[in-house]
């Protein structure tokens, strides 16, 4: 008995030694990392963002930016100014050190699934992430609280100042230098019409690109059906609604990304 | 595939060839039995090779300059090779003993292949940039330029760290076939993981002579990747090489003295001789160490009857420590142009780098190790703990560039370690908890080379793979080999650029990835507003050191170019500064290619794709 005691020990010892050993680890900055063509996805403390590291150039999907529109045309944010200013949210960007382990492990050897959520006293919302060579579907679950009715959800996507954002109908929503637009034109061979009127445009076309001068990525927001693009030029988003589908009181929703890494690729 | 089989066989030639002439050479000359005798092979083959080979250079072709050297090169290798078969033949095969060997070298082939394969997971070309100079130095031995001098051949070796000995066995493997250089330094990668973990096993098990810490021993030296400065299990280069075959030696001397036997004082300074050649100061240090240990263990008795050797070991001690404490006060960052002072690591920063190597376990099974050496007091395994804590000392000495001599040091720090861990495990008496503690064991060391080779290769993030090299940078390098193939031109752009293309097209550069200050000032001058009149004036002021180039400039501006271009100018003078991951062209670097276009006179685009276009320049 007491050997049997001594040996479970030395057992235990050994675990937690090598236990030790691996907690010791240093890991990459961002985990999990799901690599999307020329862009990569990881979660952060505003929510899932498609970035480019070295250019410092990120796209966010965030509850701070994404709303719903309750049944009384009443448009608010998943998370308020005022909760964010006084903190009255919780979020499991942080994780602990053996979780990140785990996702590391996980994230070199098969591919990272990045997701991040979101708490606040009147709801809920977890973005999940699949991706696949180079197209992402990020799907957002809301759940909340059962006396709040809404009538439709939106999701964001946020963009640069300095981004050109266009349609395949060869309409510009924005840019910043007319240099950029004309170089632009001259790659793609077409002539874009400005739309940098309204604050809010709709986009008939179903499909908006991004990009920016100083990188090398583009990105193309693809809507399903029963889903309105729009761009948001005052917030700078990106705007992806769709009327509500309640399940199990949930609502869930889900945008598609793909990215590019060069013009002829999306001619 | 074609290919990847023909580039294996040329990797495995690379260790076979001079084995088989040393063989034959050694036979003949020495009657005794050489214990561990294929290193002892290995390095009398590669030095007759060597030796003929700088002879035919220094005599023959200095008399007669006109005779093609590769031709002379070619010859060389084939006779001494085909020669060697024979004479391997007569005279048996009493010398080859397999049978001790087969399951330390499955055991070694099954844990390289394990951690290669991870190791190469969505990574299409190898990791090894030095890779690219020293292929670039092959190439341009084979194609007939050859010194023992490394910076004589090509100006892409600035500093002579060594000597063109290993550059000679690449070529002498190579030279038969033109295989695509990323399939050969695959191979020979993958073949230098497997005597890396061979080495740590046979070593532990020398010196203990306990199959379970030789295994366990063997286990860390290939699980764990020192992933910086160092990089000595998955990178083959001069300072991993030569490690290797310094910790066979050690091992052979260690087999000697077994047997009640110690080598020739001759044969201890010719094998010396071999690993000073092939890295100056990795060599000094190993060379050091072996004539150490040498000298001790001949003199051992005398020393134990004359020396009290636990003051000896003591004093040691107590002078690492105060060199260790001393050394953060001794400015050095001056030598090599104020380099030195980038590759200075502090204490913080190596406490870093090993945390990243080894999380906590260097420091939970190091310590055991150290206190189990202690008690038990063997003879060698004291040896082994002052060889270690010596080589340990010097690379935490705040010194610059000495975490290099991490490359020498972790197989007995992976030594030491497995004593500690083996410490614990020979308490166990049950098979079962046996299997437990080692799959433990096996899983906890591949989960930190699975975090260490994701953190080393965040940087490294492309398109869906981890590369430091794109598709699109090969595809233009072989563009420029079809197309500028034995004529003069010069290759001018970023450094990393230039090591890339140059070594794939075999076009030359000026200095690839070490292009001279002089040139930087000139690439750094384009960034001011000129005309292409003047940009292409100004590229043709860049000239090749060794082999001046009145030829035609091809301008490659990629989207590493333009990177680099917007570095800061402290950062683009420096030569260890580079952009080391591929980059695409932006919206704004098509501007500027579009403005190059704009004057057909001075530059003619003959090559683009979506990460670079090549520009033909006249002046």
């Amino acid at each position: 008995m007491k050997s049997w005691i001594k040996h479970v020990g030395l057992l235990v010892l050994l675990v937690i030694a090598m236990a030790l050993s691996v907690y010791g680890a240093i890991l990459p900055s961002n985990t999990p990392v799901a690599l999307v063509g020329a862009m990569q996805l990881s979660s952060f403390e505003s929510g899932l963002s498609l970035f480019q590291d070295y250019r410092r150039l990120y796209y966010s999907f965030s509850p701070f930016d994404d709303y719903i529109i309750d049944n009384q045309n009443n448009r608010r944010a998943l998370i308020t100014i005022e909760e964010i200013e006084n903190r009255t949210y919780t979020s499991n960007a942080n994780h602990h050190q053996v979780q990140r382990i785990a996702d590391t492990v996980e994230m070199y050897l098969l591919g990272g699934t990045p997701d991040v959520s979101f708490e606040t006293p009147s709801m809920s919302v977890k973005y999940n992430s699949h991706t696949n060579g180079n197209q992402a579907h990020i799907t957002k679950t809301v759940t909340l609280h059962p006396n709040t009715h809404i009538q439709s959800i939106g999701s964001t996507l946020s963009y640069n100042s300095d981004d050109i954002v266009f349609d395949s109908r060869e309409n510009v929503y924005n840019y910043w230098n007319q240099n950029d637009l004309r170089m632009l034109e001259s790659l793609s061979q077409k002539t874009f019409q400005e739309r940098i009127n309204n604050l809010h445009e709709n986009i008939a076309d179903g499909r908006i690109y991004i990009m920016n001068p100083q990188a090398t990525f583009i990105l193309m927001v693809k809507t399903r059906e029963n889903q309105t693009l729009s761009i948001n030029r005052d917030a700078r988003l990106i705007e992806i609604e769709e009327p509500v589908i309640k399940t199990d009181s949930s609502y869930r929703s889900t945008v598609d990304i793909q990215v590019f890494s060069s013009i002829k690729e999306i001619l | 595939m074609i290919g990847i089989l023909i580039a294996s066989v040329q990797a495995l030639l690379f260790y076979l060839l001079p084995i088989l002439i040393g063989r034959a050479v050694v036979r003949r000359l020495y009657s005794n039995m050489i214990p561990l005798p294929f290193i002892t092979y290995f390095i009398a083959g590669a030095c007759t090779l060597f030796a003929t080979v700088l002879l035919a250079r220094y005599t023959l072709w200095m008399i007669w300059p006109t005779l093609p050297f590769e031709a002379i090169f070619a010859g060389i290798v084939t006779v001494l090779g085909v020669a060697s078969i024979p004479l391997n033949i007569i005279g048996g095969f009493r010398d080859i003993k397999i049978k001790p060997y087969i399951t330390p070298v499955l055991f070694s082939l099954a844990t390289a292949s394990t951690i290669f394969s991870i190791w190469k997971i969505k990574s299409p070309y190898p990791f090894n940039w030095d890779m690219l100079e020293h292929q670039t130095l092959v190439d341009t031995i084979l194609s007939g330029r050859f010194s023992f001098v490394t910076s004589q051949v090509t100006d892409t070796f600035g500093f002579n760290g060594y000597s063109t000995f290993i550059h000679t066995l690449i070529g002498a493997s190579q030279w038969w076939y033109n295989v695509q250089a990323f399939d050969y330094w695959h191979a020979i990668g993958f073949i230098h993981l497997v005597l890396v973990t061979f080495a740590s096993y046979l070593l532990a098990k020398v010196v203990t002579e306990n199959k379970a810490v030789a295994y366990i021993s063997g286990l860390l030296g290939g699980f764990i990747f020192d992933s910086s400065v160092s990089f000595t299990s998955l990178f083959f280069i001069p300072q991993t090489f030569t490690a290797v075959v310094f910790i066979f030696l050690l091992t052979q001397l260690f087999a000697y003295v077994k047997k009640g036997m110690i080598p020739t004082l001759p044969l201890v300074a010719f094998q010396s001789l071999f690993l000073f050649l092939n890295h100056y100061i990795i060599g000094t240090i190993a060379v050091s160490g072996y004539l150490a240990t040498y000298l001790y263990c001949r003199y051992r008795i005398w020393i134990a009857q004359h020396l009290n050797r636990k003051l000896l070991f003591i004093t040691a001690v107590i002078l690492a420590i105060v060199a260790i404490i001393a050394s953060a006060y001794i400015p050095l960052g001056f030598i090599n142009s104020g380099e030195a002072s980038s590759f200075t690591p502090t204490f913080a920063e190596k406490y870093r780098v090993m945390k990243q190597i080894y999380g906590f376990s260097l420091f939970i099974f190091f310590p055991l190790g150290v206190g189990a050496i202690l008690r038990w007091k063997g003879e060698v395994e004291v040896l082994i703990l002052t060889l270690t804590l010596a080589l340990f000392s010097l690379v935490v000495l705040q010194f610059p560039y000495v975490l290099k001599f991490y490359v020498l040091a972790r197989f007995f720090v992976h030594l030491v370690m497995a004593i500690g861990i083996y410490s614990i495990v020979r308490l166990l008496t049950n098979r079962l908890q046996h299997i437990l503690a080692y799959t433990l064991i096996v899983i906890t060391f591949l989960t930190l080379f699975i975090t260490n080779s994701a953190s080393w290769k965040e940087i490294l993030r492309y398109e869906n793979t981890y590369s430091n090299i794109s598709a699109h940078e090969v595809s233009a390098g072989e563009f420029l080999k079809e197309r500028y193939s034995g004529q003069d031109a010069l290759i001018i752009s970023d450094p990393a650029t230039q090591q890339i293309l140059e070594t794939i097209s075999g076009i030359n550069s000026q200095g690839g990835a070490y292009m001279n200050s002089a040139s930087r000032s000139i690439l750094h001058s384009l960034t001011q507003p000129q005309d292409q009149a003047e940009i292409a004036n100004s590229l043709y002021e860049i000239n090749d050191t060794v082999a001046s180039q009145s030829g035609k400039r091809l301008f490659v501006v990629s989207g590493r170019y333009f990177l680099w271009q917007y570095s800061a100018p402290q950062d683009k003078a420096s030569l260890s500064f580079n952009i080391w991951y591929p980059a695409n062209l932006t919206l704004e670097d098509y501007q500027y290619i579009q403005f190059l276009n704009q004057n057909p006179t001075h530059f003619k685009q003959v090559y683009g794709n979506k990460t670079l276009a090549i520009f033909e320049v006249s002046k």
